[in-house]
């Protein structure tokens, strides 16, 4: 027998065709290879020289050689009566031919284990950055715990942007992933360089209190998940710095949290920054409010209220409504209210105020068409029946007193809690804070980034109907490269997603998908092999594409080290040890 | 009138090709040697069988080109390039284990070119085409046929005897023809029928055997090739076909006692049915064991491709021609 090189796994199989895109191994009797391993060959050219084709392992394959029926197995491994020779096989996907030559790897070459500056060169790692300042940030492991790179110059708009991440939900793999991420690409400032400083992540904690404990260390940490850290270059510690932030319960300066009540702010809007920041077409994001024109009336009288609305002297962000007309000889500055006029210091009376206008009370005056437009009397009816809606569910979220908005200058990562909203209310404050986002950074320049998390996508940006919020995330899809807004959004399923706001993201993951899911055109960019994975997936394993890799890449990331939990959040030293 | 059809597929000839009523056999017969009364023999006991491993031996040839050879101007001479392969694979033997697969023990693929009129030719087609000499006395296509045949023939013997040992019983594909084993262990296996040794009214039992049963042993081939042999057959007779379906004819030389070949023909009656190959799986069923069968798939790729074969041939052919002699 010749002898077998060091890391050589098998031989290019002559049996059936090479090509540029596809080869087989057959195997040596004993190596393996596994999905995902990736594999190197080196090919002679004539003229040329050498060509090292590198791949990545996309099925392999076992049977008896010589063996015709399927009795014939009996006959092999039971009977012991018919002679067949076990053959091994893997199916290998090109992803790189070095230098770029696209010829077939020749039959019979022999196949090596891509590892150390090989593996590298299989990732492209060696083209992810320019000028000698490496790109490449390490964002999982392999199931052999090497590290998976992603090219950051797609996320940070330097070529592109954006993150999709798509998976089933239940498997809580979405934020988790979302969060590792995040982890990775604030642990790396060498990497991110100029995008690192003052990087700003705003994400919004939706269901249970997944989030409310990211700067606690998890107690569950084990030695195995911390060792994971290690190789990815990231110290296992919770993120270092965070800020909470809960809807007021209606008590000033009280949040309405769980589990956790320190350092937790409380926020909400005063009627002067709802005004202002025209979040009243914020609480018509249904899909039946676009097509009763409902939408319509909202944005005239949200224009109408910046232009009638008065501060109230004494009462912070208090407002009254007055006439400019009337009003236009007054000098600017606060007011003091009339006797009898209404003085609007919450939701519930913006509303009242807002229905004097459209719905006159006694019944015998006219709408005033300065508010309602042209708009038909059911359509306004319908506008101030949906209004008089929100109120319950909104309602605490608009209120007098001192300003308490979202600081998002506060610390790097900023968590706002909404899981205890209703949907509309929900919709309202991620809305709120992704257009405060957007408008600040227009015309700012890229620098410092903003990151958003927003975990179903399909509510926000739904493939149909219209929603002020969609607007707003398609623009950033298509412009927040520029923007520097970066968007890392979760979706159950892509298909239910605006395309405009898929397609632009440069960035894409995918844990374990409903099987019908991943049939569907939008994980197109899966091989048939991969999709017929993600419907397997375990927990914490997922699939990325990247632009710079031509091939998915499957990869792990390990358990987190902040806690999820309460449970899981390390106890603290006992306040009342001593006494 | 009742109408069989021959369970073998056509290609492959005949099973039986013996059928002249009334032919006397060519052959001095015993018999009696198992001083036994003739009747069907019960299949042997299989516990009893004193073998660790079962051998299996056979060859495959394939006519890969026929040539004619021209020598300064004189006419041509038959020549046929052929490719021959041989090869044997054991069997566990051992009761009450689960057996290991079937292994291939050793396989030799020969390539040649016979030559009519003694002529000693070679030829060289390409990697592992390399066509040695084998000159021929006669000068008939059969003659080159039958020369080649008995290459295969000897080969097998090799091999088979290579691998005799005490602690196995090596079957051989065919007859033992020119092959000596001695008293070791090696017994012929014969497929078809061709020759008739019997005559009625003991040749009517051999109709008659059951599943597994074989005929007591009979002596015959001095002074030549002395030989015992027997019948068995390998799978339950079937009414719709005709009487000699399934049946086979092993042989073992004459250096055996009878006590020796009594015990060889019992070890094959409890053995070579399990061997048997159904109906639906092998063209040859159930006369080509299981093993044989595999053993010639494997040879017959072992072969290589028969068109390249031709087509490097003919390239050969070519450039030898143009160095002067003349192969076509």
């Amino acid at each position: 027998m010749p002898e077998i090189r060091e890391g050589e796994v098998g031989l290019v199989l002559g049996s059936t065709t090479s090509t540029t895109q596809e080869f087989r191994v057959v195997l040596h009797e004993d190596e393996y290879l596994q999905l995902d391993d990736l594999v190197v060959v080196r090919t002679h050219v004539p003229k040329i020289g050498e060509v090292a084709t590198y791949g990545i392992v996309t099925e392999v394959e076992a049977e008896y050689e010589g063996t015709q029926f399927a009795s014939d197995t009996r006959r092999v491994a039971v009977d012991g009566t018919l002679p067949a020779e076990k053959s091994r096989t893997a199916v290998v996907q090109v992803v790189r031919v070095l230098p770029e030559l696209w010829v077939a790897p020749d039959s019979g070459q022999p196949v090596l284990r891509a590892t150390g500056a090989e593996r590298e060169r299989a990732l492209y790692v060696d083209e992810m950055g320019s000028g000698g300042v490496s790109r490449a940030l390490p964002v999982g492991l392999t199931r052999d715990d090497e590290p998976v790179w992603a090219d950051v110059d797609f996320f940070d708009g330097t070529k592109g942007a954006h993150m999709s991440i798509s998976g089933v939900s239940g498997v809580a793999t979405k934020t988790s992933y979302a969060l590792f991420f995040l982890r990775c690409l604030t642990s790396h400032p060498e990497i991110l360089g100029k995008s690192a400083k003052n990087l700003r992540v705003l994400i919004f904690n939706v269901k249970g209190e997944d989030l409310m404990f990211l700067d606690k260390p998890n107690r569950n940490l084990g030695d195995e998940a911390r060792s994971k850290w290690t190789r990815l270059g990231i110290e296992p510690a919770p993120f270092p710095s965070v800020s909470f932030w809960a809807p007021e319960s209606g008590r000033e300066g009280i949040p309405r949290s769980g589990a956790r009540m320190e350092g937790v702010q409380a926020y909400r809007w005063t009627p002067r920054e709802f005004v202002d920041r025209n979040l009243l077409p914020l609480l018509f994001t249904d899909a039946q409010d676009v097509r009763q024109q409902l939408t319509f009336v909202g944005e005239r009288v949200a224009r109408q209220l910046r232009r009638w609305a008065n501060d109230v002297a004494g009462e912070e962000g208090a407002l009254v409504l007055r006439d400019p007309f009337v009003t236009g000889e007054d000098p600017p500055g606060p007011v003091v209210a009339k006797p009898g006029e209404r003085v609007v210091r919450n939701l519930h009376d913006l509303v009242e105020a807002i229905g004097e206008y459209l719905e006159p009370e006694n019944g015998l005056e006219e709408a005033d068409q300065r508010w309602t437009g042209r708009a038909a009397g059911g359509t306004v009816s319908a506008f101030m029946r949906r209004l008089y809606g929100a109120v319950p569910r909104v309602g605490d979220l608009v209120r007098a007193g001192p300003s308490r908005l979202v600081d998002r200058t506060r610390e790097a990562v900023t968590v706002v809690d909404i899981h205890q909203l209703h949907e509309a209310a929900q919709r309202f404050v991620v809305g709120a804070l992704i257009q405060e986002v957007h408008d600040e950074k227009e015309g700012r320049g890229r620098f410092p980034l903003s990151v958003i998390v927003l975990d179903e996508l399909n509510k926000y940006a739904p493939r149909d109907g219209w929603s002020p919020i969609r607007d707003t995330l398609v623009d950033i899809a298509q412009r927040g490269r520029s923007l520097g807004v970066i968007l890392i959004g979760a979706q159950q399923s892509a298909s239910r997603v605006d395309p405009d706001v898929l397609s632009n993201a440069s960035l894409r993951v995918s844990g374990r998908l409903d099987a019908a899911e991943a049939e569907r055109a939008e994980y197109g960019w899966m091989l048939p092999s991969t999709r017929a994975r993600a419907r397997l997936l375990k927990p914490g394993t997922m699939v990325l594409s990247q632009p710079a890799i031509p091939a998915p890449t499957m990869l792990t990331f390990p358990y987190p080290p902040w806690a999820t939990r309460p449970e899981e959040a390390a106890p603290e030293a006992d306040p009342f040890e001593g006494l | 009138m009742r109408i069989a059809v021959q369970a073998w597929a056509p290609d492959y000839g005949s099973e039986l090709d013996m059928l002249r009523p009334g032919e006397p056999t060519r052959e001095e017969v015993d018999t009696s040697c198992e001083q036994r009364g003739w009747e069907a023999v019960a299949p042997g006991d299989r516990a009893a069988v004193e073998a660790s491993e079962f051998v299996f031996v056979d060859g495959v040839r394939r006519a890969d080109a026929r040539l004619f050879l021209s020598f300064d101007g004189e006419g041509p001479l038959a020549g046929l390039a052929a490719s021959v392969g041989v090869g044997a694979v054991a069997c566990d033997g051992a009761l009450g284990s689960r057996p290991r697969p079937a292994r291939v023990l050793e396989t030799k693929v020969l390539r040649l070119l016979a030559a009519a009129g003694g002529r000693e030719v070679e030829l060289a087609a390409g990697a592992g085409l390399e066509y040695r000499a084998l000159p021929v006395e006669g000068f008939t296509v059969d003659e080159l046929d039958r020369k080649v045949h008995g290459q295969m023939r000897d080969a097998e013997a090799a091999i088979a005897l290579r691998h005799a040992r005490d602690d196995r019983v090596v079957f051989v594909d065919g007859p033992l023809a020119k092959m000596a084993p001695g008293p070791r262990r090696v017994v012929g296996v014969i497929k078809s029928h061709s020759a008739v040794y019997l005559e009625p009214p003991e040749d009517a039992l051999v109709a008659e055997l059951g599943c597994g049963e074989r005929t007591p042993i009979f002596f015959f081939g001095a002074p030549h090739r002395p030989r015992y042999s027997w019948y068995l057959r390998l799978c339950p007779p079937d009414p719709t076909l005709h009487s000699w379906h399934g049946i086979i004819r092993c042989e073992v030389p004459a250096a055996h006692t009878v006590e020796s070949a009594v015990r060889l023909a019992d070890c094959s009656t409890a053995v070579l049915v399990g061997y048997a190959s159904p109906a639906h799986w092998d063209k040859r069923a159930p006369q080509n064991l299981v093993p044989i069968a595999g053993l010639e798939r494997h040879l017959r790729h072992l072969l290589g491709d028969r068109e390249l074969a031709y087509r490097l041939l003919r390239g050969a052919a070519r450039r030898a021609g143009e160095e002067g002699e003349h192969v076509a």
